[in-house]
Parts: C-alpha cells; sequence; structure tokens
C-alpha cells in the first residue's frame, strides 16, 4: 500500500511538469469545443440570395417580401444579372431567384409558372438548400396569394414531433459526443506513453530493482491517470452544461459513474499498447489507429451503426466509445434511461476488466523475458 | 541471507542495491523527489524514509542540488545521484554496472572513494568495469569473456597467473592464453 502510494505520487508529480498531458486533458477538450459547437453545424443555416424580379405586379411584390421575411434566407434584391453574376462570384450571395415578367399572368391564368433559381455547385449541400428554400417559400407564398383557387389540395400532410431534441439541434448530440472523444484521447493515448517512457528512460530497471510487485506498477499507472481523466471529465461537463448550454437531462451521479467505468476501459488500452511495445513512437503510433481512429468513425458518432456493413457493425462491438456514446448521448437528451446505463455499463465493465487482465499478465518484472525454466536448463548443461 | 528469490522476489531485492548503467532515475523530479521515492519503493516507512534521505544526501554532498530537477544534473552529479538512489535502503549487497563509464577523472576517484568506504563498511559490492585500472582496487576479480568466467582471483594472483606487471596486462595475457584454449 505504502509502495503503491509512493507510485501514485511519484507519478502526479511527473504529469503536473508534463504541459503535454495538461494540454490534452484540459486544453484539447476546449478546443474541440469551439470547434463542434462554431465551426461544424449540421443544422439547416440561413443562406443569403439574391432575388431579381421581373414581373412588375403588386402580388408579386409580396412574393419578393416573403423571402425577405423567412427565418431562413436573407434576401438581396438586384435589378441585372451581371451583378447578380458578381455577387455569387464574390460569395456574397450563396445563389439566387429569378421571376420571370410573365409569372403572375400565367398564375392567373390557372397555368404552371416557374421561377428561375440559380444555384451555387461548388457548395453542394448549400445548393441544395438555396432550392428547397426557393420552392418552400414560394408554395407557402402562394397558399396565401390570391391564386390559391388554382392551387389543387394536398390530401396527407405530416404533423412532425421530434422528440428529445425538439430544435433538432445537432449540438445537442455532438457536444456529449465529443466528451467522449475526449476521454477516448486521456485514456488511450496519454496512458500509451508513460509505461513505454519507462522503458524507453531506464526508469523501469532502478523500479524493478526495489520491492515493487507487478501490481504496484499496473495500479500505479491506472489511478493517476484515472484521477486526471476524472478531473477532466469534470471540467468538460461543466463547458458542456454551464459555458455552452446545452441541455442535460439525466444524473450526473450516473453520468460520472459509467463515465468512470468507461475511463477504466480506454486506461487499459491504452495501457495494454503501451506495456506490450515499450517504444513511446510506436505505441502512440498504435493508439491512435487502434483506438482513436475507431472512436471518432465507428463509435456511432458521425456515422450511424446501423447504416455500416454488416461485418463493421461486428466490429463496433468490441469498440468501448460505442457503448459510452450511446450512453452519454441518452443521458444528455432523453434523460436516464435505466436499460441504456444497465446494458452499456455492463459492456463496458466487461471490457474494462478484460483489458485490466491483458494489462497486469503483459506487466513484465525482469529485463529480458527468460522464464525461470530456461535459466535452470542453462545451468544443468554448464 | 536465506531467502529464495524465486518465491520471494521482492523480498529477496530489498537486500540488493543496483545501480544501471544508464541514468535510470525520473528526469522531471527533482534530486531529494527521487531518493524519497526511491525510499518509498523499497518499502521504507515514510518518516525513516525522510531521514535516510537527508543522510543520504549529506553524505553524497548533494545538499546544494536537493531541490534540482535530476535532468539538469551533469552527468558527474547525475552517477552519484543513481548510487545515493541505489543505497537508500542499505542494502548489504550493491551492484554497480559499470558506474564509471563517460565520467571525468576527479569524480571517479570520487566513486571509488565512495565505494571503498562502503566496503569497509561490510557492504558487499560488485562492480562492471572496462577500466582496469579500476579493477585493480577491487579484492577480487573474476574475468568475463564471451559469456564466461576466465579467471578468478584477487588482483595480485591475476597478475601473477598472467605473468604482467599490471592489471591491463593481465587482462590481455589471460583473454589470448583462453582464446588459445578453445
Amino acid at each position: 500500500m505504502r509502495i503503491l502510494l509512493a507510485l501514485i505520487k511519484k507519478e502526479l508529480k511527473q504529469i503536473s511538469r508534463d504541459p503535454l498531458t495538461i494540454i490534452i486533458a484540459f486544453i484539447l477538450p476546449l478546443i474541440s469545443f469551439m470547434i463542434y459547437m462554431y465551426g461544424i453545424n449540421l443544422d439547416s443555416v440561413k443562406v443569403t440570395m439574391g432575388i431579381k424580379n421581373d414581373d412588375c405586379s403588386p402580388e408579386v411584390a409580396t412574393l419578393v417580401k416573403s423571402f425577405g421575411h423567412s427565418k431562413y434566407v436573407n434576401s438581396i434584391n438586384f435589378d441585372n444579372m451581371k451583378d447578380i453574376e458578381k455577387a455569387i462570384l464574390k460569395s456574397k450571395i450563396k445563389g439566387a431567384v429569378v421571376i420571370p415578367n410573365d409569372f403572375s399572368s400565367k398564375l392567373a391564368r390557372g397555368q404552371q409558372a416557374s421561377l428561375f433559381v440559380i444555384t451555387d455547385g461548388s457548395e453542394v449541400n448549400t445548393a441544395n438548400y438555396v432550392q428547397s428554400y426557393a420552392l418552400s417559400i414560394a408554395n407557402q407564398w402562394l397558399a396565401t396569394s390570391k391564386y390559391r383557387t388554382n392551387m389543387s389540395k394536398q390530401l396527407v400532410t405530416t404533423e412532425v414531433r421530434t422528440w428529445y431534441n425538439p430544435d433538432l439541434n445537432s449540438h445537442h448530440f455532438i457536444m456529449p459526443g465529443s466528451i467522449a472523444i475526449t476521454m477516448t484521447l486521456i485514456g488511450i493515448l496519454l496512458t500509451s506513453l508513460v509505461v513505454a517512457r519507462e522503458w524507453e528512460r531506464g526508469t523501469m530497471e532502478a523500479l524493478l530493482s526495489t520491492n515493487v510487485k507487478a501490481i504496484h506498477i499496473v495500479l500505479g499507472k491506472y489511478i493517476p491517470y484515472f484521477i486526471i481523466g476524472m478531473l477532466s471529465l469534470t471540467f468538460n461537463v461543466f463547458l458542456c452544461v454551464v459555458v455552452f448550454n446545452i441541455p442535460f437531462r439525466g444524473s450526473f451521479l450516473v453520468l460520472f459513474l459509467i463515465s468512470a467505468i468507461f475511463l477504466f476501459t480506454s486506461l487499459g488500452i491504452g495501457l495494454l499498447v503501451s506495456t506490450v511495445l515499450k517504444n513511446q513512437f510506436l505505441a502512440s503510433m498504435v493508439a491512435l489507429s487502434l483506438g482513436f481512429m475507431p472512436a471518432l468513425m465507428l463509435s456511432g458518432l458521425i456515422y450511424p451503426i446501423n447504416s455500416m456493413p454488416k461485418i463493421f457493425q461486428y466490429l463496433t462491438t468490441v469498440i468501448p466509445p460505442r457503448y459510452y456514446i450511446a450512453f452519454i448521448q441518452s443521458e444528455f437528451m432523453a434523460g436516464g434511461v435505466t436499460e441504456i446505463r444497465i446494458a452499456n455499463a455492463f459492456y463496458l465493465s466487461l471490457l474494462g476488466l478484460f483489458f485490466f487482465g491483458l494489462v497486469y499478465k503483459n506487466t513484465q518484472m525482469r529485463l529480458e523475458a527468460v522464464s525461470p525454466r530456461k535459466i535452470q536448463n542453462k545451468g544443468a548443461k554448464e | 541471507m536465506g531467502i529464495d528469490i524465486q518465491k520471494n522476489p521482492e523480498k529477496a531485492r530489498s537486500n540488493l542495491g543496483y545501480m544501471a548503467q544508464k541514468f535510470s532515475l525520473y528526469g522531471s523530479l527533482t534530486v531529494k523527489e527521487n531518493l524519497n521515492f526511491f525510499a518509498l519503493a523499497y518499502g521504507i516507512r515514510a518518516r525513516e524514509a525522510r531521514k535516510k534521505v537527508s543522510g543520504i544526501i549529506e553524505v553524497f554532498g548533494l545538499k546544494e542540488h536537493e531541490n534540482t530537477k535530476a535532468e539538469a544534473l551533469p552527468l558527474g552529479l547525475k552517477q552519484r545521484l543513481s548510487m545515493a538512489a541505489a543505497l537508500i535502503h542499505t542494502p548489504p549487497v550493491l551492484f554497480l554496472d559499470e558506474p564509471t563509464s563517460g565520467v571525468d577523472v576527479i569524480t571517479r576517484r570520487d566513486f571509488w572513494n565512495h565505494i571503498t568506504s562502503l566496503a569497509k563498511k561490510g557492504v558487499t559490492i560488485l562492480v562492471t568495469t572496462h577500466f582496469m585500472e579500476e579493477a585493480e582496487y577491487c579484492d577480487r576479480i573474476s574475468l568475463f569473456y564471451k559469456g564466461q568466467t576466465v579467471a578468478l582471483g584477487t588482483p595480485a594472483e591475476l597478475k601473477q597467473q598472467a605473468g604482467a606487471k599490471d592489471m591491463e596486462g593481465a587482462f590481455i595475457n589471460l583473454i589470448k592464453e583462453s582464446e588459445a584454449e578453445r
């Protein structure tokens, strides 16, 4: 116990003097939150488009106005096509709508009238928005205009109620996911370096000549990084809930409890890589490609697991972040769902214990792996 | 010492001090922190450890560097610190793996003063070295060649056996002999 305490203290001192650890644990989540919050936006956005009205009937003027009033569109009026082209080139507008001069007369006659919509194909997503916004604004306008009598009636409509995330705000599920990514990084990347560092710098040699046992070495690595991870988690949750105002509907106690299990699991992966490879560079590369990339790609954070090929779906069952992301997103958005909590906590604990066992088994207590029997055989020969 | 190293390796190790050839203490910890850590790692109680640390800092003349980070020390002092760490638990047996390789002449002499004074106190010290003039200071020499002991004895005995004036000559002759025997 005394020895373990000394090891933990030593490790914490080393951590506190290593700027890299602090950066990964506290600065990195801040940066990634900023990116997810302000940089990445998966929601529909307000687009600026140009309007050129060639039809001077007063009824059509109200259509131009409804473009101006839409909460999805900023509209700028133009008089000629040259200016529109220039504005698109300068990216001032993302597209344009031209109302042809026979627009109102065609509608009045009950014929199909067309709007000329220009979109910028170099930004495909935005181009799609421009097209669909223009159409829906025109339809809405039509339903209230005097031409509505010519409109065919829609027989079926949908009443949409979005559960758990009524505003369809993607931040509400990306930000909790970002916590999971940070926790994976702390668990895997930081620890992938630490055992390898002891071997590389020769300090393991000195350590092995003391009374330290394998279990001391293993726990002496797990516990300090567990503390750092939990501190970082607290910081992350604070940023998420208090600073960025992401709604949290679950229980903080359960969040921290299951996060602790997840941390235990990813610490295991990092330490296993480090223990086996004994080389910092190699270990960090393997940790990134084995731990971090799957966490990003295969965890269901960005790409839904259901839409992956079957093989990858099976592969995700051994990726701890998959369970954690499922849990943390439901804890944030849906509140406490007992089945989700228990199932994910169960799989995470299973994986965590598995990795702990492997780390313990692979912790070497001698400089070169020579089994005692070999030494005896050698002695016998001489 | 009556401890089976296979059955109880940790206990057996607490009777040994070991100083690796390569500097193997924690660079980001200070001299004092390193010594304190190793004292505790050898299973010494915290209060006693503190006493031992300040004692050994005194003996090895590390007082003015006790709050310096180990990585910032010059090589000679690093070696001194390594030896202090290996001795923190006052082991009856001390292994020194080429303790003087890459160390300047003054530090090396300093080192041997420590070694001989320890030996006088009754500590058994095993030193590996490439320097034959250093081997001269030892009580008993085992000459290793290709993983086997080719000669064993006091410096005087080895010199006599090889018919050489100094250890350097004895070393060359003995190696040649064993080469011829093969």
